[in-house]
């Protein structure tokens, strides 16, 4: 009787799986690409690796595997549960989720590790973090490469330089699924309403130089850009980063762009904040100090958390911000109650001396990644749940959530339902790389959505990864290595304050070479030069 | 009792002094949570219009509407009402048993066991072996687990023995001749004499228990058995957190994972407005006079 | 202008141990006699007779010890980290030993003696100015004989125990804000000039340890009250017979009442001499003010935790503990010396 059930279960499952692929075609996805083959339900489909193209090649059994993952928020909405319900059925297999509190999920990752009862799917959020290190030394992790083969749809949509990242033991060995997050360079969100107070203008093209940078920042500082006659707002809302650590505003236009080919200097590849021959970084210290000091910056930044530097945009004190283009529409809905008529803008990068904006320096090209544990019974299942997950079938559902609950589709149109803002889960897992589309939310106005593609796709336009793809070479958990680190942040933090003169770097740099930099350059250059070798 | 105590003209000034002190102390303290409350009752925008008020601005009730739409509010309600009351009461009963025996000056092998307790203050084995030894206890994922770890608590042991070793021991000898029993002079002697040890221990437990969260991040994975300060750390800490996860990448901090300040208030109110309340009642544990009446009957 | 005054030295200065010395002073001279009529001889049995004789006293030792054995000390063995490089995935006991590597270089670090430094004056301020706090509050609520008044201001003191530090130390910047705090505010339209009183290292410490204060004195308070509340209503019948005014009653019949609450918690905060809490510094700080914030907790979660260095942390620990232990064994000996009992 139960088996008779199972039968039943698993045959229907079966039929609204090619329901749902047959369905699909019907060219209401919006990021279809023409060059790409529709995922059909056609079974003399060639491409074995789509398990939902060609179900009756694989292992359909039901599989039933555990994923610990952090979510925010912590409750799982509806969209959410009924996003993983169609994951489920799409590829008969049942997720049991484990999503422990955000706020200690470092702890909770050690005591899973520590209690040796391995999720088969586990988040980590840090490319290089000892306990994932540890873990894949000790095969807890598990290399996916043989399964890697039959997931084109990872393989396509993913950068390459993120599989190089995840080469932990320097063979090819690959060991995880990297959460892709689009690279870009992001640029400042800017009030349009001061710029026309003031009648000033922001070039077409959304690019600006360091001059006219400046002269925005200060006219919001000095010209009382809200004409309120006080003498109440400054230009640039700064906030130190997670540890509370400061640093130039620009580094792109000072040439600062993570590690890349040296044109000068003992090594073949710098950072140039690093670099003894360069001196981009003083110049950049410099541009920022001279800011800070004539007060164009807001002068809570050494105390601002990224939270407070947002809050203080929106509270009209200061104009401009560095932020992701994708959240303008947010930031404008905020401010409409206090600020009635105000409008934002966006500078999509500030220029370097040659008149090219380029920049970007997250080397991975993801933000956490998905292991498997040694404790997978059939690790090419779960892979082929995230191959699914990028396939054109999957994707629409990753992106907007399952259809009929997240959005209808209305004229041809997807259109949001009240639950769409509740979903965000299924987003937080995988991306397509080349999908702006993905920041665009169905609830963007019409008036919205020229500008925002135009400001994502520039953005993305102008990135350029950094070549260390996130390696933490072995110098860096030296302990000396990690002690100066924070004399190191201490006096940037010094010196854009004006305690410190800009002249002390040259000592802190050879401090910081003979406390363990010099094996740290080297090690990323060998690192270097083993990938880019291949 | 008035009657013996004069009022004069220096008495008069005195109480000038204390109470306009101890008013102006209060506004002090009073203003973050009237803040707190002032920002969870009104629309967002008057929160950034005057982030420090302490009137409310334009009245918007939905951070409260938002909080209680959460299916795990009601549940860690549940929760951190059953590990606070059962929790007080095992650990208050434990306390008072143990700081007994220590109270007597004569009692043999004491000393070693203070040394065991202060010890047990100041180390512990860490996150690591407390897991190992609650999962063998099968507690995993049991409101138990969030229960019996904190149950021992040497601070308060040392607070309650010394209370206890204070009362005067002519009562206890009375007692003694009379033939009774160690533990009956305590249910009839020492705890009725007790009680504003009691009251002030058993509220240091219980608010510990209100407050604890650390147990339920390590031994719970059950969401339905979070406790409530879990969850209002989730949501009150989440801009850190975000942060620290994204790794700054400013794309992948969305705006549902850092919920608006009148949440976060919001939240906080619904936390720790039930615990706020207790104190009130046990106020009048701490009345004075208690031992008088006590000796004399 | 504003002068600009070191205050934290000068706050260090005055502190001294003038306090220390003071408190156990005045009161040891009424609280030794009461402590000599309540000496009990001590009986000289038999141990067995003794055990039998006192045998309830060691059945009602029972549960409790076996409580602390099982949750405090079966895991106890989780020390031996500080002793090993920890890997999660091998285990405690499969770990590889070093010995004492971890301590070593705790010691050889550039930063230890800066992080020393730090964590003992933070601490000692907090002990000389955030400790007499609950003790005055609540020998001044003890003089309000309004009961409802006496319970309003009670409560009131004990709230801000129960507000995030998060909430604290947000409303903390947006006072003393630069740009927009109230209190540059006023500094301003007095003709001075703002101060960034966070970003300052003159300011710090002494804004870490008034925001301490003003969060946790209230509920400090509760376990004075307490011991008010056990002070036997004789001594103050007797105290207005001889015609004390209501200084000298403070003075010499309720302080000497809570006195051995006093010292009790004094020996124990001694404990706590290498412990600031993590979260109200963490919070607080910057890299401008490292040089007078960073304790052992924000350097442990930094060097440590944050590296997954989970063996050196638990060294760090291990030293904050056996500096505590040493010094609370100190204090007690020493109060037990001067005849204030002390907790043993």
């Amino acid at each position: 009787m139960k088996k008779l059930l199972a039968m039943l279960l698993i045959s229907v499952l079966m039929v609204s799986l090619f329901v749902g692929c047959s369905s699909n075609t019907s060219g209401s996805n919006p990021t279809d690409k023409p060059t790409q083959e529709p995922a059909g339900s056609s079974t003399g489909n060639d491409n074995p690796g789509d398990s939902s193209s060609a179900p009756e090649e694989q292992d359909n059994e039901l599989y039933t595997f555990k994923m610990f993952a952090n979510f925010t928020p912590a409750e799982q909405s509806e969209a959410d549960k009924s996003f993983f319900a169609a994951v489920e059925k799409a590829n008969n297999v049942k997720i049991e989720l484990e999503v422990p509190p955000a706020t200690n999920y470092a702890e909770r990752l050690q005591i899973m590790m520590a209690g040796g009862d391995y999720p088969e799917v586990v988040l980590f959020p840090g490319e290089r973090d000892k306990i994932l290190l540890d873990a894949v030394e000790n095969g807890v992790v598990i290399p996916i490469n043989q399964y890697l083969e039959n997931a084109p749809n990872l393989m396509q949509y993913t950068y390459n330089i993120s599989w190089d990242s995840l080469k932990f033991k320097g063979d090819d060995q690959i060991y995880g699924v990297p959460r892709t997050s689009i690279a870009r360079a992001d640029g400042y969100i800017v009030r349009k309403d001061w710029l026309d107070n003031l009648g000033m203008t922001i070039p077409e093209g959304g690019a600006v130089t360091k001059d006219e940078f400046v002269e925005i920042l200060r006219a919001f500082t000095e010209d009382d850009p809200d004409g309120n006659g006080i003498d109440d707002t400054y230009g640039f809302a700064a906030n130190s980063d997670a540890e509370g650590n400061m640093g130039p505003i620009l580094t792109w236009p000072f040439g600062l762009n993570g590690w890349q080919k040296a044109d000068k200097g003992p090594y073949e590849y710098m950072n140039l904040q690093f670099s003894k021959e360069h001196d981009n970084f003083k110049k950049a210290l410099e541009f920022t100090r001279d800011l800070w000091a004539k007060g164009y910056i807001d002068p809570d930044w050494p105390v601002t958390k990224r939270e407070t530097a947002i809050e203080r945009f929106k509270q009209g004190i200061n104009g401009v911000i560095g932020e992701f283009s994708g959240w303008v529409a947010q930031y404008i809905t905020d401010m409409t109650p206090i600020f009635p008529d105000v409008e934002l803008t966006y500078i999509t990068g500030v220029k370097d001396d040659n008149g090219k904006v380029e920049g970007g320096s997250f080397g991975t090209g993801f933000w956490g990644l998905w292991t498997i544990t040694s404790s997978a019974e059939k690790p090419e299942r779960i892979i082929s749940v995230f191959d699914w997950m990028l396939s054109d079938e999957g994707w629409p559902t990753v992106n907007y959530g399952p259809e009929g609950v997240t959005y209808n589709v209305e004229d041809g149109k997807m259109v949001a339902t009240d639950l769409y803002a509740k979903y965000s889960w299924g987003r937080a897992i995988l991306r397509r790389n080349n999908d702006p589309a993905f920041f665009i939310p169905l609830s963007t106005s019409e008036e919205m959505k020229p500008k925002l593609e135009k400001w994502l796709s520039t953005c993305i336009e102008q990135a350029i990864f950094s070549k260390d793809r996130g390696y933490r070479p072995p110098a860096a958990d030296d302990p000396v290595y990690i002690d100066y680190q924070k004399t190191m942040n201490q006096a940037i933090s010094k010196i854009i304050v004006g305690e410190r003169p800009v002249s002390d770097w040259d000592q802190i740099l050879d401090e910081w070479y003979k406390n363990g930099g010099e094996a740290y350059i080297q090690q990323v250059n060998d690192f270097i030069k083993s990938v880019e070798g291949q | 009792m008035k009657k013996r105590r004069p009022v004069t003209a220096g008495s008069v000034v005195f109480d000038i002094i204390i109470y306009g002190l101890l008013a102006l102390i209060a506004a002090c303290m009073l203003y973050p949570f009237l803040n707190v409350i002032a920002v969870s009752i009104s629309d967002y925008s008057s929160y950034l219009k005057n982030p420090l008020r302490i009137l409310p601005g334009k009245l918007d009730f939905s951070a409260f509407e938002y909080v209680f739409s959460s299916s795990l509010i009601l549940s860690s309600y549940r929760n951190t009402i059953i590990i606070t009351i059962g929790g007080t009461l095992i650990s208050l009963t434990l306390t008072i048993l143990t700081a007994y025996p220590l109270s007597k000056k004569h009692l043999k092998g004491k000393r070693a066991i203070m040394n065991l307790f202060i010890f047990s203050m100041l180390f512990s084995g860490g996150i690591i072996p407390s897991f190992y030894l609650i999962r063998s206890l099968k507690l995993l994922d049991t409101l138990w687990a969030l229960i019996l770890p904190g149950t021992i608590s040497a601070y308060n042991i040392i607070l309650m023995k010394n209370f206890f070793s204070s009362l005067p021991e002519s009562l206890e000898e009375a007692a003694k001749i009379d033939g009774a029993s160690d533990l009956y002079i305590l249910r009839k002697i020492i705890i009725p004499l007790s009680t504003p040890i009691i009251a002030t221990i058993g509220l240091f437990v219980c608010v510990g228990y209100w407050n604890s969260y650390f147990s339920a991040v390590l031994y719970i994975r059950d969401q339905q058995k979070w406790t409530l300060q879990l969850l209002l750390r989730e949501i009150i800490m989440s801009a850190n957190t975000q942060l620290l996860s994204s790794g700054g990448n400013l794309a992948e901090i969305s705006k549902d994972a850092i919920p608006p300040q009148t949440i976060k208030y919001a939240t906080l109110i619904v936390v720790v407005l039930p615990i706020l309340c207790v104190y009130p009642f046990l106020q009048k544990y701490f009345v004075k006079g208690m031992m008088l009446g006590a000796v004399k009957g | 202008m504003i002068p600009k005054v070191n205050l934290d030295r000068f706050f260090l200065r005055i502190g001294s141990c003038t306090i220390y010395l003071g408190v156990m002073g005045s009161m040891s001279a009424i609280n030794a006699k009461r402590l000599q009529e309540l000496q009990t001889t001590k009986p000289k049995k038999k141990f067995q007779s003794y055990f039998l004789a006192n045998k309830w006293l060691y059945i009602m030792l029972i549960p409790g010890l076996t409580f602390l054995f099982i949750f405090h000390y079966i895991p106890m063995y989780g020390i031996i980290i500080a002793f090993k490089d920890f890997n999660v995935v091998k285990g405690i006991f499969n770990s590889p030993w070093v010995g004492l590597e971890n301590f070593k270089y705790l010691f050889k670090s550039k930063d230890f003696y800066i992080i020393l430094r730090n964590s003992v004056s933070i601490s000692l301020l907090r002990m000389f100015w955030g400790f007499p706090v609950p003790i005055i509050l609540a020998l001044m609520l003890n003089e309000v004989r309004h009961i409802h008044y006496k319970k309003t201001i009670q409560t009131i003191l004990y709230i801000p125990h129960f507000i995030s530090w998060v909430v604290i130390v947000g409303i903390i910047y947006n006072f003393l804000s630069p740009s927009t705090g109230i209190v540059n505010y006023i500094i301003k339209s007095l003709g001075g000039e703002a101060i960034a009183f966070l970003q300052d290292e003159r300011y710090f410490r002494s804004i870490l340890v008034i925001s301490d204060i003003w969060k946790e004195s209230g509920w400090g308070t509760i376990i004075y009250l307490a011991a008010i509340s056990g002070i036997d209503e004789c001594l103050y019948e007797a105290a207005i017979i001889d015609g004390a005014t209501r200084l000298q009653r403070i003075r010499y019949v309720t302080i000497p009442g809570i006195a051995s609450t006093i010292i009790v918690l004094l020996i124990l905060r001694s404990g706590s001499i290498l412990r600031n809490g993590f979260e109200q510094i963490f919070l607080m700080y910057s890299p401008l003010v490292y040089d007078v914030a960073d304790v052992f907790e924000t350097y442990t979660y930094r060097v440590g935790l944050r590296e997954g260095r989970f063996s050196y942390a638990t060294a760090v620990g291990m030293f904050q503990s056996l500096v505590g232990l040493i010094l609370i064994w100190t204090t007690n000996r020493l109060s037990r010396k001067f005849g204030e009992g002390g907790l043993w």
